[in-house]
């Protein structure tokens, strides 16, 4: 265990400081960098040009209120959904300067909340969790099947890093769908317990999942043996690895864990714990291009670490309050970083080296 | 710290009217700005903005543990709306009258984030009194829904006479202790008896419950007649069981003609009770005096009963009858045939009469308890009967306590708190237990074994 004097890590000033006005439900970079979008809980959407700061444009996008937002990987397309029971798709032009190109909304059926959606690593399809089902469309938001889950509302879904692969979670463990070929009958990864959360390791060899019962439970694959890790005070939501998949953590007390995923794996063996927010854990983000990692606690702050493994911060931050959202920048070494806190401030951080 | 939300559920069989209660709710001028959390299934309409649709789901744990079964909708529902806060002041959640409000009361206390931003305020379950009977004796699912209840809203009473009233709140009462029960029609009760009910705060804990106190009795029904000598009879037909208990004291004092008068002789009466009941044969007579007599009220191919009854000295007598008169359709005719009209008649609380598997039993005691002793026992009890244990609260005096101890649970989640000082008052206990197959005895002697 380490403890850490917190005065000693850097706490640099935000590039920008915006008012959301409203509790964040999503962050969510553009591909290039160049635009961030936040939703809001009360269905409201914006995007902020991340090189000025501007507010580009704003939309009520989802009168009832707003879950999660999306940038299509590869392209310009913005996916939101929300409590209206519907997905909306934002096609944005690039050139010279960005507009709403072009909107359309898609009705997943039923009028369950729409809770979860999730591009396809390569951008091709998008899915989205609709009471027991997930549905895919094209980018054009044309349908292309869908994914039951029979025993509850699903809780969480994941794309395979680089696969056509879909894992999906709710009561009673995951499934893994094959989405070029829907026919086939899905792996069943079975744990009678809660499942609200998922996340692949970067190598595609673990699928771990947060319960409710406040322990993680994960399985190898393909083979599919299980364990789980329990213990921690809260529910373990926020899970994050480390870009070599070598190291998981995860929300669940104010104390980053970090698992060991080498070869002899976690089984048996004492996590390192590093004691550095004084609140438990509320947000987790990985850098999809670097090896930066970022961890936000209920109290506000937010920390940022050079790698997952480093036991003391290379930068911190403070948000008014409960640290919501966390997104690094997708681009390559990348060390841009926004959150966001629930009072609906947002905060941009540039990461010096 | 922000203030947390409360959060008021609402239940009951389809029809109770809790659609009607929930619309006044809505539109009564309180100024407060409400979000509804309905089960899908809502009877009609709700005039509200923000209406949620609940789909209910059970989330078990894998440990099998009781007190880990939560509402995962409610924990999806609930937690969108913490993030919301500032939109509204109340929730309100509709559930069906098949839901068990165990888990939804669990979720509450076990997710520490819908903990961190709201409080059950208090379960209001609606009954139709039309109906309620019929639900009660098929359905343990509604006997639940009576026993997790603060307070009981006994709906569309004007479509009810009064005795049927009168022994529905007796039976409601005994399913639950801790309830108060709202007698209404068209679900029209004031809102400050059901909103901020703190039905499970501790530091309103037994704030308001009326029949807490109130002793059980082995009978359920008296009434003082003024007789002159002459030949009655007792009337009764086929009921719902096989016999009956009852007694016929003469009184000594002319003037003990009053319902409290009743109350203070039922004290004499319930010894009376303790007794070996004598059977009584249709057409044996029943003597006035302090013998307990046991009507035999089943016969082949006979419905109608009677009981000579010969009086030698004018007075007063008061007559004790396990079962209410209305269940027997009993009455007391004088030699012309004529029914004799009581001077005064009380209905009292009656102990476990029903086949209910519910009950809810209440002990009052006075003296101190080992709280080691206590911890142990209970720590036992929760495990071995927690399932069976929906509510539980209490006010204990603990030796070396200078303090009143509060608690209160719901099936293993116990909480509780230090309350005011017992200064110089004297030390009392005082406790209720509300479940399924609770037994009084092995209640009884476990806490007296953790009497100091």
């Amino acid at each position: 265990m380490y403890g850490l004097n917190k005065e000693l890590t850097p706490s640099p000033a935000p590039a920008w400081l915006i008012n959301l006005e409203e509790c964040p439900a999503a962050l969510s970079w553009s591909d290039c960098g160049r635009w961030l979008a936040a939703g809001t809980v009360t269905g409201g959407i914006c995007v902020i040009e991340v090189a000025t700061g501007i507010t580009l444009w704003v939309r009520s996008a989802h009168e009832k209120g707003l879950h999660t937002l999306c940038w299509q990987p590869g392209a310009s397309v913005l996916a939101s959904c929300g409590q209206d029971a519907t997905v909306r798709l934002w096609k944005i032009s690039r050139e010279p300067q960005l507009t709403l190109f072009d909107e359309w909304t898609i009705n997943a059926g039923g009028n369950a909340w729409i809770e979860h959606l999730q591009w396809r690593p390569d951008g091709r399809q998008l899915a989205v969790a609709s009471g027991r089902s997930v549905f895919l469309f094209s980018s054009e938001g044309m349908p292309q099947g869908c994914c039951d889950f029979p025993e509850s509302t699903v809780s969480a879904i994941s794309w395979r890093p680089a696969g056509a692969q879909l894992a999906v979670s709710g009561y009673g463990g995951v499934r893994l769908f094959d989405v070029l070929d829907l026919n086939s009958k899905p792996q069943k990864l079975n744990w009678k317990g809660s499942l609200l959360s998922l996340s692949w390791s970067p190598d595609a060899q673990i699928i771990v999942a947060g319960c409710q019962d406040n322990s993680l439970h994960f399985w190898r694959l393909p083979e599919g043996h299980d364990a789980m890790m329990s213990g921690f005070l809260y529910k373990p939501v926020q899970l994050c690895w480390s870009r070599n998949a070598r190291w998981l953590t995860s929300g669940g007390s104010s104390k980053l864990v970090l698992w060991p995923f080498d070869k002899k794996g976690p089984e048996g063996r004492a996590p390192i714990s590093i004691e550095w927010h004084e609140k438990p854990i509320s947000a987790l983000a990985t850098a999809a291009g670097s090896r930066w990692f970022a961890s936000g606690c209920r109290g506000g702050e937010v920390a940022a670490w050079r790698q997952l493994s480093d036991t003391s911060p290379a930068a911190r931050m403070q948000l008014p309050n409960r640290v919501e959202c966390i997104a690094w920048s997708p681009v390559k070494n990348g060390k841009s970083l926004a959150a966001a806190s629930r009072d609906g401030a947002l905060g941009i951080w540039e990461m010096m080296q | 710290m922000t203030t947390k939300i409360p959060v008021t559920v609402l239940t009951g069989f389809l029809g109770s009217g809790k659609t009607t209660l929930l619309n006044r709710i809505l539109t009564e001028n309180h100024g407060q700005r409400i979000a509804v959390i309905e089960n899908e299934f809502g009877e009609i309409g709700v005039d509200q903005d923000l209406v949620i649709n609940a789909d209910e789901e059970i989330f078990e744990m894998n440990n099998g543990c009781i007190c880990c079964t939560v509402r995962g909708d409610l924990i999806r529902i609930l937690g969108s709306l913490a993030r919301r806060k500032d939109r509204f002041d109340r929730i309100v959640l509709e559930t069906t009258g098949m839901a068990d409000p165990g888990p939804v009361a669990q979720t509450f206390f076990v997710d520490d984030e819908i903990r961190d931003e709201f409080y059950l305020d208090g379960i209001i379950t609606l009954v139709d009194a039309r109906h309620v009977t019929q639900h009660l004796d098929g359905s343990e699912e509604a006997q639940a829904q009576i026993a997790f209840a603060d307070r009981i809203v006994l709906n569309k009473t004007d479509l009810v006479d009064s005795s049927t009233q009168r022994s529905l709140k007796n039976r409601l009462q005994e399913l639950n202790r801790m309830a108060e029960i709202i007698p209404a029609e068209m679900a029209a009760v004031a809102l400050d008896k059901v909103l901020d009910v703190g039905g499970f705060d501790l530091n309103r804990a037994l704030e308001t419950n009326p029949a807490f106190l109130e002793p059980e009795y082995p009978f359920e029904w008296g009434g003082i007649y003024d007789l002159r000598p002459g030949s009655y009879r007792l009337e009764l037909s086929q009921g719902p069981d096989p016999e009956m208990s009852a007694i016929l004291v003469p009184l000594l004092d002319k003037n003990e003609s009053g319902e409290k008068d009743l109350q203070v002789i039922a004290e004499t009466a319930f010894r009376y009770f303790s007794q070996a009941a004598k059977p009584l044969q249709d057409g044996e007579h029943m003597s006035p005096g302090t013998t307990l007599w046991e009507l035999q009220l089943q016969l082949e191919q006979q419905t109608e009963f009677s009981f000579p009854v010969d009086i030698t000295a004018a007075g007063n007598y008061a007559l004790f009858t396990q079962h209410t008169p209305e269940e027997f359709s009993a009455s007391l005719k004088d030699s012309a045939g004529q029914t004799v009209k009581t001077a005064a008649e009380h209905f009292f609380n009656a102990g476990h009469t029903h086949d209910d598997t519910v009950s809810s039993i209440a002990f009052e005691f006075g003296g101190s308890l080992d709280a080691e002793k206590l911890n142990a026992w209970m720590s036992v009890l929760l495990e071995t009967q927690g399932a069976d244990l929906f509510r539980m609260k209490g006010i204990l005096s603990i030796a070396d306590d200078d303090r009143r101890v509060i608690f209160q649970g719901v099936h293993m989640l116990l909480d509780s708190q230090p309350g005011a000082p017992w200064n110089n008052e004297p030390r009392n206990n005082r406790l209720v237990f509300i479940g399924r197959n609770l037994n009084r005895d092995y209640l009884q002697g476990g806490l007296k074994r953790c009497m100091v």
